[in-house]
């Protein structure tokens, strides 16, 4: 449980166009800031939007507790992200946040790697930056455009590995054939954080588990609340009911779950 | 200027102000512990509890719409024997300085009468039951029992044998004559009565063609849904003796003043809360600035007075 959450009239300092359909979004909001843990998120009500009834949730990208500014990192795609993303400067947008579990921080002694897909590097950056050895940071997309933020992995001092469906920008293929050779280089103690499409969680989770390697995976849900009140957004955890699984809400419980928590579809023959 | 009272009375119970939270849109109040003074409250309803624990429905439950929001959860809950038991559940809202309401639901009578034995057996701290009988997307029980006048009696009069806790009826708008059936639970011993529950709906993806929920239609909230909800409060409050607790897209203090002249004795914010959490508390200090405005020292003297010529 966030030892904190707080509702928050942040002001926006930057809203630009990264690159593409992505925006990069700073905010000042000296409440929330101090406390994001890598893997949280805020949830963001669009302002002079009243059509838009629901909040939207946003994995924190970056913060900088002492200037007390986030940073978000968006794909314009629907109502919500393109109402978001023609907002200047100085507006006033209503946060709540952080919400959320954070990814679980590896110990000194291990070997980190982050598969992130798409805009799953905007929720995984906060890992590298604040872990405490370094590793490998896969990103994968579905095109060149669509690799970000790999200049600030790379200062990290992370190792960057990429890979783009068409080949246009490092291997041609999917992350999971990049995450393989890495999990297979290891010789022990290594977690792995993921973010990216459900697919592409599965895809990794599934190696990972295949080798006794710890993987957190964190969903990007829809939600309605964000703090656990509507019951939105669950996904199938085990447990020890008759059927095995029950339905936990990523907002409350997640959005970082470990890999041998989720009820896979394969789990349903066991 | 004197203070202005805003306690309001629900059969046995005074409430300190008449906004309470809608069933399924506050969780367990524990949720909002932190973000909402919830001791500020005129009272929490709980999301419903059943005699079993209850996966609810497939996902995705819930789609924004214009003016709204459709939704089907499908009561997911943890059973009455977590409810009692677990710290997020009874024991944590026996902790909170407010009026807590349980909104109960089963797929038979006899599910509604376990819920009622077993709460009724664990009182402490609850302040009602909210008999629900108006849920649209559950397949068995809920709305079943709402819109056919026998079984919402008996539903009713069997929950009434189980308890003396007061109870309330919460209703659902797919009916006929909603009037009917106000009349029937408070004949059959409902010392309150709620209303509305959402009405089915359906939203489509047109790129997919597929519904933008799983259960292909859920219930629709939010702005939309008002005025049909204050015409049937106000049909209501003028044909029943007992309290009306009017609900249905409440998103402001002017939208909660309207449902009090139409004769709502207390009022319940639901989906506006997924917007803004603190809407309650707003609600609750327009409303006494509506009555400072207005020289009015006791909310108790606008309730019912729309001024109908």
């Amino acid at each position: 449980m966030s030892p904190s959450k707080f509702q928050e009239n942040a002001v926006i300092l930057e809203n630009s166009n990264y690159r593409g359909d992505y925006f990069l979004i700073t905010f000042s909001a000296p409440k929330i800031s101090p406390h994001v843990l890598p893997g949280q998120f805020v949830h963001l009500q669009l302002p002079h939007s009243p059509e838009l009834l629901l909040r939207r949730p946003f994995s924190i990208y970056n913060t900088n507790a002492e200037a007390g500014t986030l940073s978000l990192i968006y794909k314009a795609i629907g109502a919500g992200t393109g109402a978001l993303s023609i907002l200047p400067r100085d507006t006033v947008v209503n946060l709540l946040g952080p919400l959320g579990q954070r990814f679980p921080q590896a110990t000194k002694d291990q070997r980190i790697i982050i598969a992130a897909g798409g805009y799953g590097c905007a929720s995984t950056y906060l890992v590298a930056k604040t872990a405490e050895s370094t590793g490998l940071c896969l990103l994968g997309a579905r095109n060149k455009s669509d690799i970000l933020v790999e200049d600030e992995f790379q200062k990290t001092g992370f190792e960057v590995q990429v890979s783009t469906d068409d080949g246009s920008y490092g291997h041609k293929g999917r992350i999971t054939e990049l995450l393989i050779p890495a999990l297979d280089a290891g010789n022990g103690d290594t977690v792995v954080y993921a973010c990216g499409p459900n697919a592409m969680l599965a895809a990794v989770g599934r190696l990972c588990m295949e080798r006794d390697t710890i993987a957190y995976l964190s969903y990007d849900m829809e939600m309605c609340c964000g703090v656990g009140a509507c019951f939105t957004c669950v996904i199938k955890r085990k447990c020890d009911s008759p059927d095995g699984w029950e339905y936990v809400r990523t907002c409350k419980y997640g959005p970082v779950f470990d890999a041998r928590e989720i009820y896979w579809e394969s789990d349903k023959s066991n | 200027m004197g203070d202005v009272s805003l306690e309001v009375r629900l059969g046995d119970t005074v409430l300190r102000n008449p906004v309470l939270t809608a069933s399924g849109t506050f969780g367990y109040g524990s949720e909002y512990l932190g973000l909402v003074p919830l001791e500020r409250l005129g009272g929490i309803t709980v999301k419903g509890v059943s005699p079993f624990p209850s996966h609810g429905n497939s996902t995705p439950r819930t789609a924004e719409v214009f003016a709204g929001l459709i939704n089907s959860i499908g009561l997911q809950n943890p059973g009455i024997d977590k409810f009692i038991t677990h710290a997020d559940y009874l024991p944590f809202l026996r902790t909170i300085d407010t009026n807590v309401y349980v909104n109960i639901w089963g797929k038979t009578i006899d599910d509604y009468v376990e819920v009622a034995a077993r709460l009724e057996a664990e009182r402490e701290g609850i302040d009602g039951l909210e008999i629900n009988i108006s849920c649209p997307n559950i397949k068995e029980g809920g709305i079943a029992f709402g819109t056919d006048l026998h079984l919402a009696g008996k539903v009713v009069s069997a929950v009434r044998e189980a308890t003396s806790i007061p109870l309330i009826t919460k209703l659902s708008p797919n009916v006929g004559n909603i009037v009917d059936f106000a009349k029937c639970v408070v004949d059959h011993g409902s010392d309150v009565v709620s209303l509305i529950n959402t009405f089915p709906a359906l939203s489509i993806d047109i790129e997919t063609r597929r519904p933008k929920i799983y259960t292909v239609t859920g219930g629709l909230s939010g702005r939309g849904i008002k005025p049909i909800a204050l015409k049937m409060v106000y049909d209501v409050a003028r044909a029943i003796e007992v309290p009306v607790i009017g609900m249905g897209g409440i998103f402001t203090a002017e939208d909660a003043i309207e449902f009090l002249l139409a004769g709502a004795r207390a009022i319940a914010v639901g989906t506006a809360i997924f917007s803004d959490p603190q809407t309650p508390l707003k609600v609750i200090s327009g409303i006494e600035e509506y009555l400072r405005k207005h020289d009015v020292n006791d909310i108790n003297d606008i309730i019912g007075k729309i001024s109908v010529d």
